[in-house]
């Protein structure tokens, strides 16, 4: 399975759909002299309750400008989060299962 | 010295460049129709193009990456591959409007008729990409295309009536043409302004020629000096139309018409003059879109692209210019208006500036990519404005185009 394939997945927990997968994170350990190296490992699924599409770089807690374009990329993903790879029960291209128990991270990154 | 005249010769090759047949044929058919009552949207539109080559060009030469392996970075292949659709029909469109243009050019030189000029010049455009190199080909084009000062030199030779210009350029809605014939020749002539390729182009020509953080200086000198100069050329179109044929009742609808008031006011040599402008700048433009169709799909699947390279080198790149042209060859075979086949693409190309122009508009704000060379608050207080703008003309310019029936 490709990654890419999870994208735009619907997102079940506890039998109802809550959105779709918008974007999949990866970890790439890093190095000491900031260069990242390694295998990248999946870390978890962002999830949003419509069907939005790319957050286009917004996601990044330091991309504030321009300041209209921001505001209404960020408004549009309102509500997304990001759950663990651990916390998800079953996936399949068809759908993202989350276990009931699924924490909601803030999808934000630093 | 030298420095000096690099300066001078990338502000001379951008008046020529800016210039193409959707200018042309646009600037000259609004003139005749509606005088200078709309050369506010000439003015708004190359302060547009200014806005949008200058942070292309930025983000071509701080981050060495062109505007289509950005869009893909950026959106995701999906939403990537709509907006590659998109906007590679458009220059295709574009692209077959300046291979026609050449030709309709060639026929006013020689009397033979345009079809049979459409293979030479297609073949010309494919030898040039093919054989000559990069910046001799700018150059030329560039500096030929400088005659089309003929129609500044045209325009002040018929003795304008700055009175009856100026009340025109006040006056924003003309009683004899309906609002909405005056409002679509308002987006065609934003989208002539603004062509996409000119961006696809203007920054992936500043990754072939290797532009860097120190070519930022020149970059923008040659947009925010040479692209106005363009602009100013354009309103000197419109205008010879607005005092040569807006008082008989000419409405343009031929090449030899836009040339008309040239004729009739500098005679046989000024009118030799503006035609060998006018095959430089479709010529030139010939190249620029033949190159960008290459650049856009080449850049997007990742393949080896640039015209330093060989065809061996990149296949692909090469392949696909070849069969653009072939395919601008077929459509113009068909005995279609070129002229027709312009005022469709300049209205289409403000259809799709919305594609091209947000992605480079977020791109020249990432730190990621520009680092300390990301946009003032200033620049994105006008890049954003212009977003509106571009938006609003894109979803006005089909209904416009269906309601008048292509501005008739």
């Amino acid at each position: 399975m490709y990654l890419a394939e999870l994208v735009d997945a619907p997102v079940l927990q506890a039998g109802s759909r809550i959105g779709h997968v918008v974007d999949v994170r990866l970890f790439v350990p890093r190095h000491t002299e900031g260069q990242r190296v390694g295998t990248p490992e999946v870390f978890g699924v962002v999830v949003c309750p419509r069907r939005t599409g790319s957050f286009l770089g917004f996601e990044r807690t330091d991309a504030r400008a321009p300041a209209l374009l921001a505001a209404f990329f960020r408004w549009r993903a309102r509500g997304s989060f990001l759950v663990l790879w651990d916390d998800l029960a079953a996936v399949s291209k068809d759908a993202v299962e989350l276990r009931p128990e699924a924490m909601r991270w803030s999808p934000a990154l630093a | 010295m030298k420095k000096i005249f690099a300066v001078a010769l990338g502000i001379l090759t951008a008046i020529g460049g800016f210039l193409d047949i959707g200018d042309i044929v646009t600037n000259a058919v609004v003139g005749s129709r509606f005088g200078w009552s709309l050369a506010w949207v000439v003015v708004v539109g190359v302060a547009g193009i200014c806005v949008f080559a200058h942070m292309a060009g930025k983000v071509a030469a701080v981050s060495g990456r062109a505007t289509f392996e950005l869009i893909r970075e950026r959106l995701g292949p999906r939403m990537a591959l709509a907006n590659l659709s998109a906007s590679f029909f458009i220059n295709l469109l574009t692209l077959t409007a300046e291979v026609g243009g050449i030709a309709l050019a060639l026929q006013l030189a020689s009397s033979v008729n345009y079809l049979l000029w459409v293979p030479v010049a297609a073949f010309a455009v494919w030898l040039v990409v093919w054989r000559v190199g990069f910046e001799l080909m700018e150059n030329v084009t560039g500096l030929i295309g400088l005659l089309l000062i003929g129609f500044a030199v045209a325009f002040f030779l018929l003795g304008p009536d700055w009175g009856e210009l100026g009340r025109q350029a006040a006056q924003l809605m003309p009683t004899q043409e309906s609002p909405a014939t005056y409002w679509f020749y308002a987006v065609a002539l934003f989208g002539a302004a603004l062509t996409p390729y000119e961006v696809f182009f203007f920054s992936s020509g500043a990754v072939e020629e290797g532009w860097s953080v120190k070519d930022l200086g020149q970059s923008r000198l040659n947009v925010l000096v040479g692209f106005p100069l363009g602009g100013f050329l354009s309103l000197a179109i419109a205008g010879c139309a607005a005092l040569a044929l807006l008082p008989i009742g000419v409405e343009v609808g031929t090449l030899s018409q836009v040339v008309l008031p040239v004729a009739e006011a500098g005679g046989t040599l000024l009118l030799v003059a503006i035609i060998l402008g006018i095959v430089a700048a479709t010529f030139g433009a010939a190249l620029e879109t033949t190159l960008s169709a290459g650049y856009t799909l080449a850049q997007f699947f990742g393949w080896t692209w640039g015209k330093s390279k060989a065809p061996a080198q990149a296949a692909r790149f090469h392949t696909t210019m070849i069969v653009c042209l072939v395919i601008g060859l077929g459509v113009l075979a068909t005995g279609v208006d070129p002229v027709m086949v312009t005022e469709v693409s300049v209205v289409f190309s403000a259809v799709a500036l919305p594609l091209t122009y947000l992605p480079i508009l977020i791109v020249a704000n990432d730190p990621d990519y520009m680092g300390e060379h990301v946009n003032s608050r200033a620049l994105n207080v006008a890049g954003q404005a212009y977003f509106g703008l571009i938006l609003v003309a894109a979803v006005a310019a089909v209904p416009l185009m269906i309601v008048t029936g292509v501005g008739q």
